[in-house]
């Protein structure tokens, strides 16, 4: 156990002489890591809170019936509450429809092409409004193909509501994500290549301890690990310094948001925050020991 | 035991070193290998601490192929193996007792456990007094036997030399070759390629001698037997 914790103890200083040797190298590398995971992070928060947004907008379909039947319409709403995938099911009466159309647009409706408000509604349909459990685009499209191939004689037509505006936000949510993410991993590249660089001057100054201690015998391990430390170190740094930036950014989002009531705010913060924290920091480590690894291997593979 | 056969070495710019070279070298043995710059001495020592690879033929250290040993297990190859060099490749900024402790911690000993395996190394060889000092504060000869202790510092069963009394003066050079003697003595195989004509005729061991990547004499307490 002594022994143990003396070779871990040798390995934790060696790492922590090389970090100090190319202190400056060291610095960018973490400060490039620090970039590139903020960029991370902000890719993250965003497909996140996207997907919690769209989650809020109501969406549906709109089904516009052809009778006035009421028993029938009632038994076709019944038919479509019975589905497993509906949340809800509501018939809105013409009338009911017209006076919310009314109350938005006032006399602009009638005039010219209607003389009286009665002349108007008599165009008006009823129709049923069909909510799914999964508010997504799948979830509306799959109720909207339920419904057009049910073929009945009761509707007139079938149309989604709300779901282009879903599709929307996730396409532009999905474009701006991948944007970041692919920057995110040319930055990350970038750092791995700076830490792979510190690393590689790290060896060439004790390339020749390192030479006799291959010659003595030394593992490949023993040889790897001061060296996979000090770039996990470097990751590790690197990817705290954003964190908090991350969490500043989502702060004054939250607020935007809220002073705009955009959204009801479904967005938590605090799971948000752990859940882009987490992945920021695991990222970071991953960068530092790829970095690493890949000078070391290049090196005891000569 | 080491054994080579029919071992050819051909380097990347196309010089043959070695040219078909079987040996076998038994336990306890002492081996000088002799021969002209260029002839293959190094080349033959640096195939047996597998610091090259044979183009063909094959090398074995106590029966296993060095060649077949996946690189992994090369370390622990190599700790069966002691190697002095004539440039003595100490580290400029580590003492000497520190520089023998580097070879013993590289093997996963503990710095207390190393520190004191190498206070009784180089007591050993003659450098109690010389423990705390660094490379360029001693003289050659003292630098070469902090390499000698370094080299048996984890017990291996073969030491290898190569050329270790060439940057040394004469009594130096005595100095060194008997304390290999004492190596030697305790069951160490010791493999040493030398130009010291001296040497060779006046300690007799068995002799090699290569010339153009050929061995062309093998002779037990043979001379040096040619002229440089």
């Amino acid at each position: 156990m002594a022994m143990m914790t003396s070779i871990w103890f040798r390995h934790l200083r060696e790492a922590f002489f090389g970090f100090r040797r190319n202190l400056w190298l060291s610095m960018s590398a973490v400060s490039v890591v620090g970039v590139a995971l903020f960029i991370f992070g902000l890719s993250m928060a965003i497909s996140w809170s996207v997907y919690q947004m769209s989650k809020e907008i109501e969406v549906g379909v709109k089904v516009v019936l052809k009778t006035n039947d009421h028993s029938a319409q009632r038994q076709l709403l019944q038919q479509v509450e019975a589905r497993p995938d509906v949340k809800s099911a509501v018939l809105i009466p013409k009338e009911d429809a017209f006076t919310k159309v009314q109350s938005a647009y006032g006399d602009r409706l009638t005039g010219a092409l209607f003389k009286s408000a009665d002349k108007l509604l008599e165009r008006f349909p009823d129709f049923i409004e069909v909510f799914p459990k999964e508010a997504t685009v799948r979830g509306i499209n799959s109720l909207e193909k339920y419904l057009k191939e049910l073929n009945s004689p009761l509707i007139s037509d079938v149309k989604p509501v709300g779901g282009a505006c879903v599709s929307e936000l996730v396409t532009l949510s999905r474009s701006i994500s991948i944007g970041l993410l692919l920057y995110a991993i040319a930055l990350a590249a970038l750092s791995a290549f700076l830490i792979s660089n510190a690393i590689k001057l790290n060896i060439t100054a004790r390339h020749e301890e390192i030479e006799i201690q291959r010659l003595v015998g030394a593992s490949n391990w023993f040889i790897r690990w001061p060296f996979l430390i000090e770039g996990t170190f470097v990751g590790f740094v690197g990817s705290i310094v954003p964190v908090p930036m991350l969490v500043f950014t989502f702060y004054i989002f939250k607020n935007f948001i809220a002073k705009y009531q955009m959204f009801s705010i479904g967005l938590k913060l605090s799971t948000l925050n752990l859940l882009v924290a987490g992945s920021v920091i695991f990222m970071g480590i991953v960068i530092g020991a790829l970095g690493s690894i890949i000078s070391v291997h290049r090196f005891l593979r000569k | 035991m080491i054994e080579m056969h029919d071992v050819r070495k051909v380097y990347g710019n196309g010089v043959a070193a070695l040219r078909g070279v079987t040996i076998k070298i038994e336990p306890g043995e002492f081996v000088y290998i002799v021969g002209t710059s260029g002839s293959g001495k190094s080349t033959l020592i640096k195939l047996m601490y597998r610091e090259e690879h044979p183009t063909t033929g094959v090398v074995l250290i106590n029966g296993i192929n060095v060649n077949r040993v996946r690189d992994w297990k090369i370390p622990y190859l190599r700790r069966k193996i002691g190697v002095v060099f004539q440039d003595f490749k100490l580290l400029p900024k580590m003492t000497a007792l520190e520089n023998v402790a580097f070879a013993v911690e590289a093997v996963g000993q503990s710095r207390k456990k190393a520190l004191q395996r190498s206070e009784e190394l180089l007591q050993l060889v003659g450098l109690q007094e010389r423990l705390n000092s660094f490379p360029k504060e001693l003289s050659g000869g003292e630098q070469q036997r902090v390499a000698i202790a370094r080299a048996i510092a984890n017990k291996p069963a073969f030491v290898i030399a190569d050329e270790p009394t060439g940057n040394l003066d004469p009594e130096s050079s005595w100095d060194i070759m008997y304390l290999l003697e004492e190596i030697n003595n305790n069951g160490t195989t010791v493999v040493m390629a030398t130009h010291n004509r001296e040497i060779v005729n006046t300690l007799r061991q068995r002799v090699v001698v290569i010339e153009q990547g050929l061995i062309v004499r093998d002779e037990q307490g043979g001379d040096y037997g040619y002229d440089d």
